[in-house]
């Protein structure tokens, strides 16, 4: 006679292992790593119980050399080789990022790849590298705190992100050695860490994120268990960090002293302001106070002052808040909550503002750095199966049209934005001359009319349908969107039933075949005229280069040269290092590109070996065929 | 495997559980895909094997094409018609009686005022009101010709209807430039 089985009510009664799982708030400053432990979703912190993990990477001859807070701390000592707000960067062309403002944050190596490298004595790195690395870290973090390795990951993104980006970051997920569960838009995982997708009635909801040096403002729309994305907008050179700024410009101003280029006072200036800034989060007045060159600097801030301050930085907000709600269709009073996302929103003069802006109260109970984290935690403990009875279910719609290029340069959308996902769409073309055994698409997404307003996503060319008539091919093209809003592409030709080949050119992700051809100066700066500078600079090059390839060589110079290479580059090493003592700066760079050009072939073939087997091949992966399902 | 079960065959009325018609319980409808995409979603399956996540890729990809086809009321009358075996492709050449015709071109000739109009929200409020009850007035016809299985005679409402939907399409990028100016 079987023994009774006694089981709580509503749990399976197979044994049901429970995996560790993870959400990881990937930020422009600052990331963070949190879990669901006994019910209950928290931010995992260091030895030190820092939950905030600096989005910084500092890389050595060696590699990394510090990650994190120890990064983000010796900054100033190595700039060109500390890494900050790589997320700015990822998925975008070189192209791309000389349009945009981070240009100035990054040195870029030149190269034939889509994908744009950023220099560093470890060698050019992708921001899918960087944010790999990162992400590394965070998966130790959890590992090492829940003692075990992490079943999968949700990894939130900003809404707006596009097929590309959010490709890249999944790529540097994967890179990391993650399981990547699920992409979730980051307002949308502020709102799960509220509940707010256990609400019974339908609702709209605003996230009004203000981090460190970016605001995003999003319109979600909740109906039963469908998150929408009405609308986005935002600033991204706007955040907390402005209003450090504010206060130490008000500071210098009252005192008359000029900081210059004095990294030391700039910094103890920006520390005395986030203090006086903490201080009067629960004071009426606070004492900013430096000591500089021997002399005591003191003011009183008063709230009244600080409120003035940050005024004007809330108000370039609350204007994005009124694009978004217009973009959206809606009015002020349509809002049924409002979510704080962001360390600055913890300024009591943004949350009073922002609340009078919405006219209602502003959900702040959650910490406003961890809510993203906290949401995609509890998202990744139900995608775990940790949850057999929750009937939580988070669908997601595409944030961008898909669509191809036609006749004229003229977008046909195939994918509306806002379809939910996933979902498939099939378009059949056609051949247009006769005997024709291969076609050309552009698959664009965005929501103008012209292709040249939308973001290229790929060209594909299909080959090898059998030779007919004009107008006789049927050419069946699918086009699926996971749930991550990835899209794929397969083809088949009808009548003969044959895959067509799939051959993808994708606009700015990696390829599989992808060769690293040169390294080129980008010290092209045209304003830096200053001989002396340059030599200086040049020297400096000429010796980082060095240390570099001389670290290369002493790991791996056997594996991957011939002896008469490797000779070669011996050679031109010597050179720059004797060019190197001249005055002419002009010799150095000669020698130098000399240099990059005798170890192209080595770069590329270290490149190959260390991010090739990861990074590459995905994006013919993913574009394997598949029959049509329907 | 759970996603072997799932049956691609069934057209989109039977995979919800409703009868064929273009009258429809929206309730239901929502109800019956919410319970299939809490089954099928490949969220589900995001810990199981890499072929049932792929399945569970293609049958929610299926549902939710299903679920907006018979969501958005024109697309599930031209999918009745499709389930009868009639093509409603606007590029079939047709006739349209001439007094649709002009119809049409009145509120055409009102949209495209809407920019001049001396309060041009209010005009375009006006000539949206218009192109509404024509489409609910089509609508209705639309679905009792297919309930009495006079298809031709849907087939030609259904024209008047998509013209009518690209009207209704035009007066909101029409709104959209009004915004932006």
């Amino acid at each position: 006679m079987a023994l009774l089985q006694i089981s709580e009510p509503g749990e399976a009664t197979a044994p049901h292992q429970h995996r560790l799982a993870a959400g990881i708030d990937l930020g422009t400053t600052n990331s963070l790593v949190a879990t669901v432990r006994s019910g209950a979703a928290a931010v995992l912190e260091d030895e030190e119980g820092e939950a905030i993990f600096p989005s910084v990477v500092r890389y050595g001859n060696d590699g990394v050399s510090a990650i994190g807070r120890q990064a983000r701390e010796q900054a100033a000592e190595d700039p060109y080789n500390t890494i900050s707000s790589v997320k700015r960067l990822i998925g975008l062309s070189a192209e791309d990022i000389a349009a945009s403002s981070a240009s100035m944050m990054f040195q870029l190596v030149e190269t034939d790849s889509t994908v744009p490298r950023i220099r560093t004595d470890a060698g050019p790195k992708t921001a899918i590298e960087v944010s790999a690395d990162i992400l590394k870290s965070l998966k130790a973090r959890a590992e090492q705190s829940l003692g075990g390795e992490l079943g999968g990951v949700v990894v939130t993104v900003p809404a707006y992100f596009d097929d590309t980006q959010r490709q890249a970051t999944k790529d540097a997920a994967k890179l990391a050695g993650l399981n990547v569960y699920r992409l979730v838009n980051e307002p949308t995982a502020a709102a799960i860490a509220y509940g707010l997708d256990r609400q019974e009635t339908d609702s709209t909801i605003a996230v009004y994120d203000l981090g460190g040096g970016t605001f995003d403002i999003s319109i979600l729309k909740l109906e039963r268990g469908v998150f929408e994305v009405l609308s986005t907008a935002g600033d991204t050179a706007l955040g907390g960090d402005d209003i450090d700024q504010a206060l130490v410009s008000w500071f210098v101003g009252e005192h008359d002293i000029t900081v210059g280029e004095d990294a030391a006072l700039q910094r103890s200036l920006l520390d005395q302001a986030r203090a006086v800034k903490h201080q009067l989060t629960d004071a009426n007045e606070a004492q900013f106070q430096i000591e500089y060159q021997d002399k005591s600097y003191c003011s009183s801030l008063s709230l009244e002052t600080f409120r003035s301050l940050v005024h004007v930085l809330v108000d370039r907000t609350l204007k994005s808040c009124r694009g978004a709600l217009r973009q959206a269709k809606l009015k002020k009073t349509d809002i049924d909550n409002v979510v704080m996302v962001g360390g600055s929103t913890r300024v009591p003069i943004v949350r009073q503002m922002v609340s009078e802006f919405f006219d209602q109260d502003v959900l702040t109970d959650i910490n406003p750095d961890e809510v993203v984290a906290v949401g995609a935690a509890l998202q990744a403990d139900v995608l775990a199966g940790n949850k057999p009875d929750s009937d939580m279910l988070l669908l997601d719609v595409n944030p961008l049209s898909l669509g191809i290029e036609t006749h004229g340069g003229l977008v046909e959308q195939i994918i509306p934005r806002n379809t939910t996902i996933p979902v498939a769409r099939a378009q059949e073309f056609t051949t247009f001359k006769d005997g024709q055994t291969a076609m050309a698409l552009h698959v664009v997404q965005g929501e103008r009319d012209l292709v040249r307003d939308c973001r290229s996503l790929g060209r594909f060319e299909l080959r090898g349908f059998v030779p007919a008539v004009a107008g006789q091919a049927r050419i069946q093209v699918m086009f699926q969107v996971d749930a991550d809003g990835l899209l794929t592409v397969s083809a088949i030709e009808k009548i003969s039933e044959v895959h067509a080949e799939v051959q993808i050119k994708p606009s700015y992700g990696l390829l599989d075949a992808e060769i690293e051809t040169m390294i080129r100066d980008s010290m092209t700066h045209a304003e830096q005229d200053v001989a002396a500078r340059m030599l200086q600079e040049q020297r400096v090059e000429a010796e980082r280069t060095v240390a570099a390839l001389d670290a290369a060589m002493s790991r791996d110079a056997d594996e991957f040269l011939t002896a008469s290479e490797k000779q070669k580059i011996l050679d031109a090493r010597e050179y720059v290092v004797q060019s190197g003592k001249s005055d002419d700066a002009e010799a150095i760079k000669n020698a130098l590109r000399e240099l990059e050009s005798v170890s192209e072939v080595y770069v590329a073939r270290r490149m190959n070996a260390s991010v090739g087997e990861t990074m590459t091949g995905k994006n013919i992966d993913s574009y394997q065929k598949q029959d049509n399902p329907s | 495997m759970e996603t072997d079960n799932f049956n691609f065959e069934q057209n989109y009325f039977e995979l919800f559980d409703l009868p064929v018609s273009c009258e429809i319980d929206a309730a239901k409808l929502r109800e019956n895909f919410m319970q299939m995409q809490r089954q099928y979603h490949p969220d589900r399956f995001a810990a199981a094997s890499s072929t049932e996540r792929r399945r569970a890729v293609q049958i929610a990809s299926h549902i939710n094409g299903a679920h907006q086809t018979l969501d958005v009321p024109l697309k599930r009358a031209e999918y009745c018609l499709q389930l009868a075996g009639l093509s409603t492709d606007s590029e079939t050449d047709a006739k349209m009686d001439s007094m649709f015709l002009m119809q049409q071109m009145e509120l055409r000739e009102s949209l495209e005022e809407i920019s001049s109009a001396s309060d041009p929200y209010k005009a375009l409020d006006s000539a949206r009101e218009d192109i509404d009850s024509q489409i609910k007035t089509t609508q209705a016809e639309t679905s009792e010709c297919i309930a009495q299985q006079k298809y031709d005679e849907a087939r030609e409402s259904i024209r008047r209807w998509q013209f009518l939907e690209k009207l209704a399409e035009e007066a909101n990028s029409i709104e959209a430039q009004l915004d932006d100016a």
